[in-house]
């Protein structure tokens, strides 16, 4: 698409869209082969079960994929960062609003988002697990608990720097509440939701492995528990490489361009 | 809809406001501001700056609701406020023409807006960002989506202020065009003595704070002949009128 756009352009413009769109794929491809040939490198100095050169990690994530052992638990943990990236954005977003809206609720609600955002991961899991035994809605509920403070401490400080002009403007206009929430809010509140979203997948699927890790029968965060008792590192790199490789193609081909979509206004200028 | 020229005036009748500042000190900003526009007038709201011309009209939007007095504001047609704020406050993220349609009610957002924008001189940059546009355009986009939502009774507050006079003085006999084609209770706040003798039927002269109404200016004569010549007649007997007022 993005290839298509550039044929239609002037010699000129080409160039800028290449320099633009081109330049931070090919230095990030280069900074990744360097990575690569370092560890290589690396491998092949000292070598060791437990650390195993780049090509045989290679040759484990081609035969799991193989097999769709990787296919599935990749796709377990994914559903699992999915529902618990919407339930943490939810409810995260909706009480950070309110406590930006409200001064005297935040002042009284600041001291329990402090609590929860200093609670350990592994405390909330434990206790998520005991109390409500170990099943999907446990683990999910446990995971958007971990990220809802910081979710709630980023969209208090959007709601607070909300420019009253706006709703001003649309109280006189008699605005519906869907188009105040629609053409008002969500607009101003973008960059900070953007903010939230980007720390918060980072950190949901980190707490995720745990949560496999502690109490599911599936997932990556169960396998590389499984190969840890192997003592087998090339599978356990196989499916963190995996995994990496997933969401950074989410970031590229969902997150950028919806982030583009939405700030389109404020790109293009007289 | 409703013909223009029935239903009540503009009455408005306030006792008095006061501001709280955070060190517990009060302002005063009105005290027995009471005067009227009658139905399809045009009006100034004109005096110094800082008394209270712009909290009259937050009261009058209903943005400000404390404050002792009351207020009626004119009835029929689409029953609707419309304001033109003195920043365009168009919302950056949505194009000219929605943020148009916007303020429209549900049932007429598609309801074909093509004279107003050609008669605004905006019929090329409906697809426009605001950033895009310059102040005066952005201006001009903000009396459209005021005029577009055909509304009972119609505030400004100093739509031309930060122009340069040349364009001040377009976006005024356009302001005036698109308000002949549909006379709307109007009234328009500004410090601009010759902007409100060329624009009004009614200048309402403001004191210094605590504002409240010095005397009324009627000007009956139509908008057309006032030439230059009878603008200095105008002024001068303004000037006879209110001696103290610029």
């Amino acid at each position: 698409m993005m290839s298509e756009d550039n044929r239609d352009r002037t010699p000129a413009a080409d160039r800028f869209g290449l320099d633009t769109a081109l330049a931070p794929v090919l230095s990030v491809a280069v900074s990744l082969l360097g990575l690569c040939l370092l560890w290589a490198l690396a491998a092949d100095a000292w070598p060791s079960r437990a650390f195993p050169p780049p090509g045989k990690v290679w040759r484990v994530l081609v035969e799991e994929t193989a097999s769709g052992e990787l296919p599935f638990h990749l796709g377990m943990t994914l559903a699992r960062v999915a529902a618990a990236y919407v339930v943490a954005m939810v409810i995260g977003s909706a009480i950070g609003i309110l406590l930006g809206a409200y001064r005297r609720a935040d002042q009284f609600f600041n001291p329990w988002v402090v609590l929860f955002l200093n609670i350990p991961a592994l405390v909330i899991i434990v206790l998520a697990y005991i109390w409500f035994g170990l099943n999907e809605a446990a683990a999910i509920g446990a995971v958007a608990v971990n990220k809802i403070p910081n979710v709630v401490v980023t969209m208090r400080e959007g709601a607070r720097a909300l420019d009253p002009r706006y709703a001003e403007m649309a109280a006189v206009y008699r605005f519906s509440p869907l188009d105040r929430f629609r053409h008002v809010l969500l607009p101003q509140l973008q960059p900070y939701l953007a903010a939230a979203s980007r720390s918060g997948i980072a950190l949901i699927w980190k707490i995720v492995l745990v949560v496999e890790l502690l109490g599911r029968s599936n997932g990556v965060g169960f396998q590389i528990y499984l190969y840890f008792q192997l003592f087998d590192v090339a599978a356990i790199l196989a499916y963190t490489l995996a995994f990496v490789a997933v969401m950074l193609f989410i970031e590229i081909l969902a997150v950028q361009p919806f982030e583009r979509h939405a700030t389109r206004w404020r790109r293009r200028t007289a | 809809m409703q013909p223009v020229g029935a239903g009540a005036p503009l009455r408005v009748d306030i006792a008095e406001k006061t501001f709280r500042a955070a060190e517990g000190a009060t302002i005063t900003a009105l005290r027995g501001l009471s005067f009227e526009v009658r139905q399809g007038e045009f009006a100034c709201l004109l005096g110094p700056s800082g008394c209270g011309k712009t909290t009259t009209l937050r009261i009058l939007l209903g943005l400000d609701k404390d404050f002792s007095g009351s207020f009626q504001l004119p009835e029929g047609g689409t029953d609707r406020i419309a304001a033109v704020f003195q920043e365009p406050t168009l919302l950056p993220w949505r194009t000219v023409e929605q943020n148009v349609r916007l303020a429209l009610p549900t049932e007429r957002r598609n309801t074909n807006l093509d004279r107003l924008f050609d008669s605004l001189g905006l019929s090329g940059m409906r697809t426009f960002y605001p950033s895009e546009l310059s102040l005066g355009l952005a201006r001009r986009a903000a009396l459209a989506r005021a005029f577009a939502t055909e509304p009972a009774v119609l505030l400004l507050d100093e739509p031309f202020a930060s122009l340069d006079e040349q364009t001040a003085e377009r976006l005024r006999h356009l302001l005036l065009d698109v308000w002949s084609a549909r006379p709307t209770t109007a009234l328009m706040v500004t410090h601009n003595l010759r902007e409100a003798l060329m624009l009004s039927d009614r200048l309402i002269v403001l004191s210094s704070r605590p504002g409240h109404v010095l005397g009324v200016f009627d000007v009956r004569l139509p908008r057309q002949y006032r030439n230059p010549q009878v603008m200095s007649d105008l002024l001068r007997s303004f000037h006879e009128k209110f001696p103290g007022v610029r």
